[in-house]
């Protein structure tokens, strides 16, 4: 005996969807066994609710299709960038290695070619000991001879005020710097010292300085400065043109 | 992407609200696609095979949560992967575990997680026919109540219905519509004469 549709069909949807308690689901089937009725229902009913899921299925394949789309479009996306990224940095480090490397070589031939030129000057004669200033004088001129520079600076601070003012004492002073590394003050000294008309060592003052300025990489000054000696008609002359040829 | 655990992806893959069950997806196609494409390619596999097997291993386990299968406390990716092995195993004709090592996933029944999305002849006739003469209020309300298992109050919410009554009348006509489709069919026809 079948029951009013609107409840028998919701029987049979009950059983199809697995809503049913234990005893409710038996008592079902017992009803099923015997009522040919009710089967063809419930045989076109899950037929019916078979479609409706298949439907669903397709329209989760959609959606899992656009997630995909999706997931694999940012994927992509982050990809792409972290290539442009990646190519950015390579050519980045390039870019640095490059100056790196030009400045390394510039800085290599600038210092060599400071190396290659500076040497302390040997002529300088600070006198005999036949006066009280000569005496002064020696005794500072020999921690020149002996290459005791530092010592030499701290002896020359000592020295009478007229005796600063030497021209040797003032060219070994900035020769002194040199050595110890002092180019700026070094730069100082000859500067003063080469635009002085009546200064003995203005040729080795300008030589000197020039030298100083490419030590420092102002390669303009020091160029100015090996012109003018190239000029000359002096031991520097041949010196400076050399240099400036291996400047370039 | 941020972890979520299993009983979240769980709550959200069951929300009656399309964003969080969207959001659960998305999150776990996300996580679990490498894993099931290592293990397709390693066997066999190609590419489009991963897609396929990937795409309907996560509609069955939709399906499974939907319809109140999986444990809350199950490990969600773990469980993911054994469908996809296991659907891959079958399609390879041999047993899960002459692919990969055991897991306490053997247990899944094959007919539970046998997903059929690629229709031909009468089979695909009948639903384009049910697709055009439902409607897209039918079709939505069928969906809702046998596919995604909604209780007739979360469907009278989410459509916007008056009371529950407004929907049952709306049903009970989709399913005679659906009915008269699927009598008219010859897919139905043939299945009467098959037995």
């Amino acid at each position: 005996m079948m029951m009013d549709e609107t409840a028998e069909s919701k029987l049979i949807d009950d059983y199809i969807m697995n809503r049913l308690n234990k005893d409710q689901r038996k008592s079902f089937e017992v009803r099923l066994d015997q009522d040919p009725a009710l089967q063809e229902a419930l045989q076109i009913r899950q037929i019916m609710i078979e479609q409706v899921k298949t439907i669903g299925n397709l329209q989760l394949k959609d959606k899992i299709l656009n997630i995909q789309k999706n997931v694999e479009g940012k994927e992509k996306h982050i990809a792409k960038r972290r290539n442009i990224r990646y190519f950015i940095s390579i050519a980045a480090a390039m870019v640095v290695l490059f100056i790196g490397f030009q400045w390394f070589n510039t800085t290599q031939s600038v210092s060599n070619l400071y190396a290659n030129n500076y040497e302390a000057y040997d002529q300088l004669r600070f006198g005999n000991r036949s006066t009280q200033e000569d005496k002064t004088l020696l005794d500072v001129g020999a921690l020149y001879q002996k290459g005791n520079y530092a010592e030499m600076l701290k002896a020359i601070e000592s020295l009478a005020p007229n005796e600063k003012e030497d021209d040797r004492i003032i060219l070994a002073s900035a020769i002194c710097h040199m050595e110890l590394e002092h180019y700026k003050k070094a730069i100082g000294i000859l500067k003063q010292a080469s635009v002085q008309n009546e200064f003995f060592y203005q040729d080795q003052a300008k030589w000197y300085l020039a030298l100083n300025y490419l030590k420092l990489d102002q390669i303009e000054k020091s160029n100015k400065l090996l012109q003018d000696l190239s000029k000359t008609s002096n031991f520097y002359s041949k010196k400076a043109k050399d240099l400036l040829e291996d400047i370039k | 992407m941020e972890k979520r655990s299993d009983k979240v992806i769980i709550k959200q893959l069951k929300s009656i609200e399309e964003k969080e069950v969207d959001s659960a997806l998305t999150y776990l196609y996300t996580v679990s696609k490498k894993t099931v494409s290592r293990f397709i390619l390693r066997n066999k596999g190609n590419q489009q095979d991963v897609d396929d097997f990937f795409h309907d291993g996560l509609i069955a386990f939709y399906n499974l949560v939907k319809q109140d299968k999986i444990n809350p406390d199950t490990n969600v990716e773990a469980y993911l992967y054994s469908i996809c092995r296991n659907m891959w195993a079958k399609k390879l004709m041999k047993k899960p575990n002459d692919l990969e090592l055991n897991d306490s996933f053997n247990v899944i029944k094959t007919e539970e997680i046998q997903i059929d999305t690629i229709l031909k002849g009468e089979r695909k006739n009948l639903i384009e026919q049910i697709l055009k003469d439902l409607g897209k209020e039918c079709e939505k309300i069928l969906l809702l109540f046998y596919y995604e298992q909604l209780k007739m109050k979360e469907i009278v919410q989410k459509m916007h219905y008056a009371n529950d009554q407004v929907l049952r009348n709306k049903k009970s006509k989709c399913m005679k519509s659906l009915r008269q489709v699927v009598l008219d069919s010859t897919f139905y026809k043939n299945q009467l004469t098959q037995k």
